[in-house]
């Protein structure tokens, strides 16, 4: 029962959250506009920054390619030798880094982003819910016509309905 | 009976060889599995090859001979920590070995050289440096985090702490990292 609680609390606290997060966006022009005329949070973020360069210059340094070959080769030149026998090691000594799925899909991004619209459209369009939107538009028109006929008379509605 | 013993002992020769392949052939599989990681991380860290499959071979050689052979409950997390803690210390070998050739050279009155305003090596460099002197629960998560590049719920799951502890340590590893670096340029 009380971790039930606690779980139920968690989930509160991570949905406040996100939403002063997102009420409190970080592009706010009052944020930067603040930043650039205060000296204290100037001296607080750029250090901060730094780090944040620095670490993101660290991963984008590229190794060369066969590093991985080269430290299997090491490590297993050094295992006990029914190891070092093993043919799976001839594998794992010619072995060559492979880019995740993640890394691959994202060059394929806007293309996927595209397809997935197009099918949605397609299933709004085979479930009926834009031919009921027309039924829906077509409804409110003739209401308001009636309304018109029935306050100004036909001719006046007919012109405005034209209109 | 020797000749039963004896021939018991023979056999025992002949099945080890055999047992220990299949004993050990985890490693092999984990090599296979977590060596990709690995190598990144430790380029990472390291930023030097020779370094990093020095750092790779230690790592297997202790997940080899860990507990007399035994497999580690959690591979994954033993072969991260263990590969992080060696290049720390490679890296603290290399930091005092600079020491020493500057004070060398300092002795030696030799003409050090201006470096620019903002140079990407040195940058790298002092925060590989100021990383090894973080304390060991900070660095590990900073390590895993920006290096590994790990969420944070396979950090948390590496280290066995909560996510929000991954979280908050990270944060005082970042802020601690940027006085020391900004504290190194006022210098």
């Amino acid at each position: 029962m009380k971790s039930d609680k606690i779980k139920n609390c968690k989930t509160v606290r991570d949905r406040l959250r996100k939403m002063l997060l997102k009420s409190f966006q970080l592009h706010d022009s009052r944020l930067y506009e603040h930043i650039l005329n205060c000296p204290k949070c100037q001296s607080r973020i750029i250090p901060l920054g730094k780090v944040d360069n620095a670490l993101n210059i660290i991963k984008s340094g590229r190794h060369s390619k066969n590093l991985l070959a080269k430290a299997n080769q090491q490590a297993i030149g050094v295992l006990q030798n029914s190891l070092r026998n093993n043919p799976a090691t001839i594998k794992l000594e010619n072995i060559e880094p492979k880019p995740s799925l993640r890394t691959i899909l994202t060059r394929y991004n806007q293309k996927i982003a595209s397809t997935a619209a197009c099918l949605v459209v397609f299933l709004l369009i085979k479930t009926h819910i834009f031919n009921s939107i027309q039924d829906f538009q077509s409804s409110g028109n003739r209401i308001v016509n009636n309304y018109y006929q029935r306050q100004l008379g036909s001719d006046l509605a007919n012109e405005l309905g034209k209109s | 009976m020797n000749a039963k013993v004896s021939s018991i002992d023979r056999l025992w020769d002949f099945t080890l060889p055999c047992e220990l392949e299949q004993s050990q052939a985890w490693v092999l599989s984990a090599m296979q599995k977590q060596g990709p990681a690995l190598v990144r991380l430790l380029w990472r860290i390291l930023g030097c090859e020779q370094d990093v499959c020095d750092a790779y071979q230690e790592t297997f050689l202790k997940l080899a001979h860990y507990d007399f052979g035994a497999k580690p409950e959690k591979i994954k997390a033993y072969l991260f920590k263990t590969a992080t803690n060696t290049a720390i210390s490679i890296l603290r070998r290399k930091a005092l070995h600079n020491k020493l050739i500057q004070n060398i050279a300092v002795n030696n009155r030799s003409v050090s050289q201006e470096l620019p305003d903002f140079d990407h090596q040195d940058t790298c460099k002092k925060l590989r440096k100021a990383v090894t002197k973080l304390p060991d629960h900070l660095r590990d998560v900073v390590v895993l985090r920006d290096f590994g590049e790990m969420n944070y719920r396979k950090v948390a799951k590496i280290l066995n702490i909560t996510e929000a502890t991954a979280r908050v340590y990270r944060c005082k590893a970042v802020q601690l990292l940027a006085v020391w670096l900004d504290d190194e340029k006022t210098k």
